[in-house]
């Protein structure tokens, strides 16, 4: 009796001791670390995340046990900031907005969000890289730490908003495609006298989104700021916006916009141009461009949709606004209490590799998808595994965006692109290098001050209203009236002081 | 028969006068103005996607579908949502109106002790909210925190419909009350037996709003509660936030079709439509009773 307790007693010792002498590394490799993700948006197709097949996929690849959820964007940063407050925030924070430099400083001054640096740093090396690869990023760097991931669809500077037309009907009308504005408007007033509306963009709150071929062919960009004889300048502010409003002006008072604008969503604005009503938009370009086309042949197989490259307005000017990078928000890891800021490195790593930015494009190889000497075929398998079947989408799993991506480009164009035949596809090309064919690149759009940071929301306001106001006044002497009341509202509401700090800040960053 | 007609003539005459029109007319109007974003809503879920990318804008529905719905029920976690959406409404209605009808009956007895502060205190949170995150962090001491408990237990007794219940019981008969004593009921017996019963105008009043509360509610259960405990008004709501944020943002990845979001908000809105024209007449009833007495 006695000897079967020593030998229990030995056998206990030799255990502990096995225990004891194995590297923690070793131990630590085979337990995977809880990782828990919150992320903005919702599930998609995704109906459970515990049986996820791509979700399992990216917890083996980096050795973790994933507890990922979906929070509407509306409540996101309050859930988040509430986390935060009874120090138990998620280890990784999906996309925050990031011209929120108040918010975020915030949360890199209270030790909240680990920097890019150490153990976290190696853990992410495709990270590290791709600020490497695109320097205007360093500007979202705070004390000169990396302390979020960019979520991208693409590297180096994005593509602005280019004018869309019908192909279609420039042929029926006998025209060419228009290298000027005043061509351009001359295509808008055929189809006004053919019983169609001019062009249409959503236009409730700003008209923003489309001045950038008006700015443009004053050599301006509709976004950031620009370099003058006194430093660093505001866009909106500068005199050749006044000339680029006035023309715009006369667009909306020649009747060649579409009466609705004033009143429309995107979504209102984008059914217009696809169904037909009107004939042309100053909208999104990229992969909409072919996403737009497949709407249309559905509403009408004549339908052509077609881009024109950035008009001039008789000077040597022209282009869209080309944003510094094609990112927007940052994705944040934290490290307190519980946290395990290594282990959703290695996550975000591995969805920013090629291996899971392809998973979360595509999905498994063999489940999801074929491989053929480089031919991919897609399974109908994906259709379970979260993959989007929707139109209207890049065809992407829940995973692909709101962490690393919102899909990179050359994957949006994969899934545009299938099942296309080679006419298809040249003509999205020829679309794509016509969007890019003259650009006029922004500035200081990631970059900000404390005083501009302050100032921001007014400048927008201000802004947004007094544009509205020019386009839509009853002659050009007004307008002008109400562009110079504009900047001088706007430099002495604290555009002046905030312009003079900017200056600082973006001499530094572009010497 | 000339009789009959000059009966028949001065029968309209008498219905339809010149006022009356107008009145039927303004009603019409008005019917129309509020039923249409509902019927709106009900034909863009169950438009076939060929026909919404025809016309920006539909006056009248195009084509029939229910193939958004059938999506809506193949999604386990929607049908989860919806599940939760009734449990919710239904357990946090009961326990809502249990306890306001309670607290409310209790604070308009002259012979309560305190009564007064207690009331003082109920009246606090009308015009003082203690805000999101010390909000949070008092659920979560408490041990709510993705619980089912955080979805109808914070906000149980609303004061603002907590006094219109106390001032439907301060004109409530004396007599009443005082003769079920004299049979020796006890408190809670005279309340049970005697006060509930005889008080279904404020009980369906206060269940129809807490009802319609609950129902709609997505704020605090999309802060409060993992998503495997969120209602559907909360997903609904992120389906809509989610179209937004995206389309502003200019990227085309997982969109929430116009057609599945109005499947999904016309599944939220019908059982509101059906229930409501049954207890209206007691929520204007109730809400009259409580305002103008006491």
């Amino acid at each position: 009796m006695n000897k079967s307790i020593a030998r229990f007693l030995l056998l206990g010792a030799s255990l502990m001791l096995v225990t004891a002498l194995v590297p923690q590394s070793m131990t630590q490799a085979q337990t995977p670390d809880k990782v828990v993700i919150w992320s903005p948006g919702d599930n998609g197709n995704v109906k459970d995340w515990n049986t996820d097949p791509i979700l399992q996929q990216v917890e083996k690849a980096t050795n973790t046990q994933i507890e990922m959820v979906k929070i509407g964007w509306d409540t996101f940063t309050d859930r988040v900031n509430a986390a935060i407050a009874s120090g138990q925030p998620p280890d990784i924070i999906g996309v925050v907005d990031h011209g929120n430099k108040t918010l975020i400083t915030q949360w890199a001054t209270d030790g909240v969000i680990a920097p890019f640096e150490g153990d976290v740093a190696n853990a992410a090396p495709n990270i590290l890289a791709f600020y490497k690869a695109n320097p205007p990023l360093n500007a979202l760097k705070i004390g000169g730490k990396i302390i979020g991931v960019p979520n991208f669809w693409d590297s180096g500077p994005g593509a602005g908003n280019p004018i869309h037309i019908r192909k279609d009907l420039l042929d029926k009308y006998g025209m060419q495609v228009p290298d000027t504005l005043d061509q351009y408007f001359a295509y808008l007033a055929a189809c006004k006298k053919d019983g169609l509306q001019g062009v249409t963009f959503s236009a409730t709150t700003s008209i923003i989104a489309a001045f950038q071929p008006f700015a443009g062919a004053q050599g301006l960009p509709a976004d950031g700021w620009v370099k003058t004889d006194k430093g660093w300048g505001y866009w909106a502010v500068q005199p050749g916006i006044k000339d680029a409003l006035l023309l715009f002006r006369s667009m909306v008072a020649n009747g060649l916009v579409d009466n609705k604008v004033w009143e429309s969503n995107s979504d209102v604005s984008r059914a217009e141009y696809v169904s037909g009503k009107a004939c042309s938009t100053i909208w999104n370009g990229g992969g909409h461009i072919g996403r737009i086309q497949n709407d249309m042949t559905i509403a009408d197989k004549t339908f052509k949709e077609f881009v024109v490259p950035a008009p001039t307005a008789g000077k040597q000017f022209r282009g869209y606004t080309s944003p510094e990078a094609s990112m927007y928000g940052l994705t944040f890891i934290t490290q307190m209490k519980g946290n395990h800021p290594v282990a959703a490195a290695r996550i975000l790593n591995y969805l920013a590799s090629d291996e899971g930015l392809k998973l979360t494009a595509i999905g498994i190889k063999g489940r999801d998808y074929t491989e053929d000497n480089g031919a991919i075929t897609l399974l109908p398998a994906r259709a379970q595994d979260g993959f989007a079947s929707e139109a209207g989408d890049t065809g992407s799993h829940p995973l692909a965006t709101t962490l690393v991506s919102w899909v990179p480009q050359s994957w949006q164009d994969f899934a545009l692109l299938y099942g296309h035949n080679q006419e298809f596809k040249d003509w999205y090309a020829a679309m794509w290098k016509n969007m890019r064919k003259y650009e006029i690149p922004s500035k200081g759009t990631l970059s900000t001050s404390a005083k501009w940071s302050a100032f921001q929301v007014t400048s927008n306001e201000l802004r947004d209203r007094a544009f509205l106001q020019i386009v839509r006044a009853a002659s050009d002497a007004d307008s002008t009236t109400l562009f110079t009341q504009f900047v001088s509202d706007w430099n002495s509401q604290g555009g002046a002081d905030a312009a003079a700090e900017m200056s600082g800040v973006l001499d530094t960053l572009y010497k | 028969m000339n009789s009959n007609l000059r009966h028949q003539s001065a029968f309209w005459e008498r219905r339809l006068s010149p006022s009356k029109i107008t009145i039927i007319s303004v009603l019409i109007i008005v019917f129309i103005l509020t039923a249409y974003p509902f019927f709106y809503v009900l034909s863009l879920a169950v438009m076939p996607y060929e026909q919404y990318i025809r016309q920006p804008i539909h006056l009248l529905p195009a084509g029939f579908t229910l193939a958004q719905f059938e999506q809506i029920a193949q999604n386990s976690r929607l049908v989860q949502a919806f599940g939760i959406s009734v449990l919710k409404t239904l357990v946090g209605t009961t326990l809502n109106v249990v306890f306001t009808v309670m607290a409310g009956y209790a604070l308009s007895r002259p012979q309560l002790k305190f009564g007064r502060l207690l009331t003082v205190l109920f009246l606090i949170p009308l015009f003082a909210n203690s805000g999101l995150i010390p909000t949070y962090l008092n659920i979560r001491a408490l041990g709510l925190l993705n619980t089912f408990g955080a979805l109808v237990l914070p906000g149980l007794v609303s004061p603002f419909f907590l006094f219109i219940t106390r001032s439907f019981f301060v004109d409530y008969p004396p007599e009443l009350i005082e003769a079920a004593r004299l049979d020796g009921a006890t408190q809670f017996g005279i309340f049970r037996r005697v006060v509930w019963p005889t008080s279904v105008p404020i009980i369906a009043t206060l269940a129809m709003l807490y009802g319609v509360g609950h129902w709609n509610e997505y704020f605090w259960p999309s802060i409060l509660v993992q998503p495997d405990l969120q209602p559907a008004s909360v997903l609904l709501q992120g389906m809509v936030a989610n179209r937004q944020v995206l389309q502003g943002i200019g990227q085309g990845t997982q969109i929430a079709p116009q057609s599945f979001i109005a499947a999904v908000a016309s599944l939220l809105i019908i059982p509101m439509l059906i229930a409501y024209p049954f207890l209206q007449r007691y929520v204007v009833q109730g809400i009259l009773l409580g305002s103008v007495k006491g």
